[in-house]
């Protein structure tokens, strides 16, 4: 059964199709590779996962829930971690531990009291601030954080303000995580580190991921499966190898002529 | 920080009061600014510590408000004057001064919840704008004749005494630490809520909204939040200021007492909740008051005032040019300068 499905989509910002009918599903456990060319609406299906856009028809569906109109905040707390393209969307004037600290909020139950709880910082308040901690602290480790852990993320190398970023997901315990591009502009070494953690969150955790990439070859390593989209539409979608001898994903990525060539 | 010691409990770590000399430095700093006034208990110093006192709870309000959260607000003023009028209004029907105080305070943040509203869809200097229509709303609002009832009209509205249960505090020092007392306590309460999943958020909507939403943060009521808290602080310091002086007009808080509240904010620091707020606080209201006593002493009259506002302005000019993070960011480095002593750099 998946836990996450898209349901024929449609996504259309002005007079640019961004979503044109496009279904994908994510199953329990799997890494799901979604790729395409620059502008092929990758990030856009994303962000209709996580419920910052709203699609004009088609349904999403989350553990067999209809959560088409659920807030992206609302998603996050039923389980759905994000992670960013760009590391200008981690908090840079916050700590390490403050962002995977804040990240371990989709987890926690929210009270109406909680202002006063935390305010006399006595009892229950405490406790669960201790508890964040704890969550936060064991994510720190997972990541292999801890050297930064009370460094300001901003004075940090751009590989490591990832790294944060994929930490702070994680702290929100999720069952479905959705990596965008968690390796662009990173070094070979950045890469295959990241690499790990995703096999790892996936074999040890159990997170189903869906991850964005621009580096095939990995991409085709890591998944399961792969989705294909190209200009809004989905072209293919089906194990890695026969994805990639597909016609038109060669087409969409070399252009015709070279298609024809081969 | 001694090399070495590690603590085996998260709550031990979190801790404000970590080592033996946070315990020294908190009885010594507590027992001066009770103690202060029994060695030079002017009549003219207490009062103007009652002053800063009250004025520093609105101004942490605003820092939780816009040095945590992001969003701006000229509406301190207006808030500080419904606490003032509230309060009064409660304790003449009866209400325990102590209790109408935090009381007129949760009433206000009713009007601060309802003012924080167009922050769902405004940011920056519309909000600024949106916040300023608040303040003269609720300016003019007062000032009708209608509200006479309540504001006194043009006369001015006469606090009841100050009183805890059969004692009544009358002389300046009295009213200084019960001030003082419900002060520490507040800041203290921000302080707690700044290091909390709250303040986290908080701080996370302030640095990238979108990001927050999108990782569990419900970014509308965390804004909501930070402008009650940051009304209830008004509030009570407006409240508080008029139990201490006992007699409040519509002028007494105005639009330029928004100002003086975002410039304290400013100078002190933003985000440093507590520390900002209170030197901060300090600056824009001991400040002028000591140019003026300096040119007092000088001989210098009648351009005195006019003076002294230039001077004033002058130095805050200075201040956002040489140290824009505010005086939290000059003491901090100038302790930086004191631990790395005798080098510069490490």
């Amino acid at each position: 059964m998946p836990i996450l499905r898209a349901d024929s989509i449609l996504l259309r910002f002005g007079g640019v199709t961004a979503l044109d009918n496009v279904s994908m599903e994510v199953n329990k456990g799997e890494i799901v590779g979604l790729v395409g060319p620059n502008g092929a609406g990758k990030t856009s299906l994303l962000n209709v996962f996580s419920g910052f856009y709203r699609p004009e028809r088609g349904r999403v569906f989350f553990e067999g829930r209809d959560i088409t109109s659920a807030k992206p905040f609302q998603r996050a707390k039923m389980g759905i971690g994000r992670t960013f393209q760009k590391t200008s969307e981690v908090f840079k004037h916050m700590t390490v531990l403050d962002n995977v600290m804040l990240g371990a909020i989709a987890r926690i139950r929210e009270g109406p009291l909680d202002v006063i709880k935390s305010a006399v910082w006595w009892g229950p308040g405490v406790s669960k601030e201790e508890e964040v901690r704890g969550i936060a602290e064991e994510v720190i480790e997972f990541m292999e954080l801890y050297e930064y852990r009370n460094r300001l993320v901003g004075s940090l190398p751009y590989g490591l303000q990832k790294k944060v970023d994929i930490a702070r997901a994680l702290a929100g315990s999720p069952k479905v995580l959705l990596l965008d591009e968690p390796m662009a502009g990173l070094t070979r070494d950045e890469r295959e580190d990241v690499a790990r953690y995703i096999m790892e969150m996936n074999r040890v955790l159990g997170i189903s991921i869906v991850l964005v990439e621009h580096d095939l070859n990995l991409v085709m390593d890591l998944s399961e499966r792969v989705v294909v989209l190209n200009y809004g539409r989905k072209i293919v979608e089906g194990a890695p190898e026969t994805v990639m001898r597909h016609e038109e994903v060669v087409a969409a990525y070399m252009g015709t002529a070279l298609a024809a060539e081969r | 920080m001694p090399a070495g010691i590690f603590f085996e409990r998260y709550r031990r770590d979190m801790a404000f009061l970590k080592w033996p000399i946070h315990y020294v430095g908190l009885a010594i700093g507590m027992a001066a600014l009770y103690l202060w006034p029994l060695a030079a208990g002017y009549d003219y110093l207490l009062r103007l510590a009652i002053w800063i006192a009250a004025w520093s709870m609105a101004a942490a309000g605003l820092n939780v408000l816009f040095g945590l959260t992001g969003q701006i607000s000229l509406a301190q003023g207006a808030f500080m004057a419904l606490g003032a009028f509230t309060s009064i209004w409660l304790a003449t029907n009866g209400v325990p001064p102590l209790l109408a105080i935090p009381l007129a305070g949760l009433l206000v943040t009713a009007v601060g919840l309802l003012f924080g509203l167009p922050s769902l869809r405004l940011k920056e200097l519309y909000l600024l704008i949106s916040t300023l229509a608040a303040q003269f709303v609720i300016d003019w609002l007062l000032r009708t004749e209608g509200m006479a009832w309540f504001t006194g009209g043009a006369y001015a509205k006469l606090a009841p005494p100050l009183t805890i249960g059969p004692i009544t505090v009358a002389d300046t020092y009295g009213i200084y630490v019960v001030i003082l007392t419900i002060v520490v306590l507040h800041l203290a309460a921000l302080a707690n809520i700044g290091r909390s999943y709250i303040g986290r958020a908080l701080k996370a909507v302030r640095d990238r909204d979108i990001a927050a939403e999108i990782i569990g943060v419900n970014v509308f009521k965390y804004k909501l939040l930070a402008f009650m808290i940051s009304a209830y602080m008004a509030a009570v310091g407006g409240a508080l200021w008029a139990f201490a002086v006992r007699s409040v007009t519509v002028e007494s808080f105005t639009f330029f007492t928004s100002l003086e509240v975002l410039a304290a904010v400013l100078i002190g620091g933003l985000g440093r909740v507590v520390w900002g707020s209170m030197l901060g606080t300090v600056f824009i209201i001991g400040v002028p008051e000591a140019i003026k006593m300096a040119f007092l002493w000088l001989g210098v009259r009648g351009i005195d005032i006019a003076l002294r506002d230039a001077v004033f302005g002058a130095l805050i000019l200075a201040f956002l040019l040489y140290e824009p993070l505010g005086l939290t960011e000059l003491l901090r480095k100038i302790k930086e300068r004191i631990r790395l002593f005798p080098f510069r750099y490490y």
